[in-house]
């Protein structure tokens, strides 16, 4: 069980952040990301101890993670709550100017709510390949997918993104 | 903005990073290893169960069910009715100043998690659930008062004056924690009713939300509360 939680302890350190930020790109506020990536750990943990073959344990965390975040927006539709948008991005090193922190912010802010828009596998994609920094054969084993079905889904992705983000003026654009 | 500046402005997400004192308690919890900390007992450790959540809202909100917290309040009330049985009996007398100063020192230690659940109340307006949220603020706030009950009745077995400051400290920070969860409480209402108002309701979900708004307008958040709860639950 130690060598176990050893090495679930690097995958978490490995993960969290990637995780963190992909749950966070999709809900509203740092709390329900930091709840939602808590519970894909737990999960995660909860099989990993069992000694369960997980073949590829990014794409089964990032499986656990579309899960949650699928349940948290059917839960959030059935029951009323109110609706927040993020307006502010947690961030680790903020730049020293607090007007530079500011723009950087709302540029933050902009790209986060334009990628919000496009649908959940575009968002995917786009986090995976470019925030994430997976290959397009990372990206197709963990969607299920052929590596040319990945590239044309990036390639669609950024044009709409771009047509999304074309419509809002960026700070310093 | 071609492509290559779109590429650029997805790429400073990567900024985006979860809070450092989060991921490492998160990872705590995760392998359970809260338990397996060795701290020397006192009255904060010895209620460790109770502070702790509440130094992650978010968590607050889902995991702790309402009773657990109204438990661990009548939990306070009777470890401090102890320690006030503790007090009246105490004689003053050299080889009791160490005991009163571990007391003191647990006093300031509930001091410092009260201040702590304090700043938290602030973020339990972002918790995915307000329902629950406000649940919570309830609880706090009749934990609040039971520790007010306690602390006068400590006070009135007239405790040594290096205690007595620290339970004036103590009496304090329970009267704001009760207002901050006061005005929280009703900020949170407030706009529950906003947002319901402008949904699609069944007939008897309108007349309980006329009668929290009722219940409301009154400063009855506590039965307002409890019709909201019930806004959406006919089954």
């Amino acid at each position: 069980m130690g060598n176990l939680k050893e090495k679930f302890a690097k995958i978490y350190d490995k993960y969290v952040d990637k995780i963190y930020r992909f749950v966070f790109l999709k809900v509203e506020s740092q709390e329900i990301a930091e709840d939602l990536t808590s519970i894909v750990f737990t999960k995660g943990w909860k099989k990993f101890k069992k000694g369960e073959d997980i073949k590829n344990i990014s794409a089964y965390l990032y499986q656990i993670a579309r899960a949650e975040i699928a349940n948290y927006h059917r839960e959030r539709a059935k029951f009323p709550t109110i609706s927040t948008e993020a307006t502010q991005i947690p961030i680790v090193d903020p730049k020293p100017n607090s007007e530079q922190t500011q723009e950087f912010q709302s540029d933050l802010v902009t790209i986060k709510n334009c990628l919000a828009k496009l649908n959940n596998n575009y968002q995917d994609v786009l986090v995976w390949r470019y925030i994430d920094g997976y290959s397009n054969k990372e990206i197709a084993e963990m969607l299920g997918k052929s590596k040319g079905a990945v590239r044309v889904m990036i390639h669609r992705a950024l044009k709409e993104l771009k047509e999304l983000c074309n419509e809002i003026r960026f700070s310093g654009s | 903005m071609d492509e290559r500046q779109l590429i650029k402005k997805i790429k400073t997400l990567k900024q985006i990073k979860p809070n450092k004192d989060w991921v490492s308690f998160t990872k705590r919890e995760i392998f359970g290893e809260k338990g397996e900390i060795k701290e020397s007992p006192n009255l904060r450790t010895t209620l460790g169960w109770l502070f702790t959540p509440v130094q992650r809202p978010a968590l607050v909100v889902r995991t702790l069910i309402a009773g657990v917290l109204i438990l661990a309040g009548v939990f306070v009330y009777l470890y401090l009715g102890a320690l006030t049985s503790q007090i009246v009996q105490l004689p003053f007398i050299a080889e009791k100043r160490a005991e009163v100063e571990a007391m003191k020192t647990s006093l300031a230690e509930i001091q410092v998690s009260l201040v702590e659940i304090k700043s938290s109340l602030n973020n339990l307006k972002n918790t995915r659930n307000l329902s629950q949220a406000l649940s919570v603020t309830e609880v706090i706030r009749a934990t609040a008062n039971r520790g007010e009950e306690t602390v006068k009745q400590i006070k009135a077995g007239s405790p040594p004056k290096k205690v007595l400051a620290t339970l004036t400290e103590v009496e304090n920070t329970l009267k704001e924690l009760k207002e901050s969860s006061y005005h929280i409480q009703k900020e949170m209402i407030e706009n529950l009713l906003a947002d319901l108002k402008k949904r699609d309701l069944t007939e008897e979900d309108q007349e309980r939300l006329g009668k929290a708004q009722e219940y409301y307008n009154e400063g009855r958040y506590t039965e307002a509360m409890i019709l909201i709860q019930r806004i959406g639950n006919n089954n």
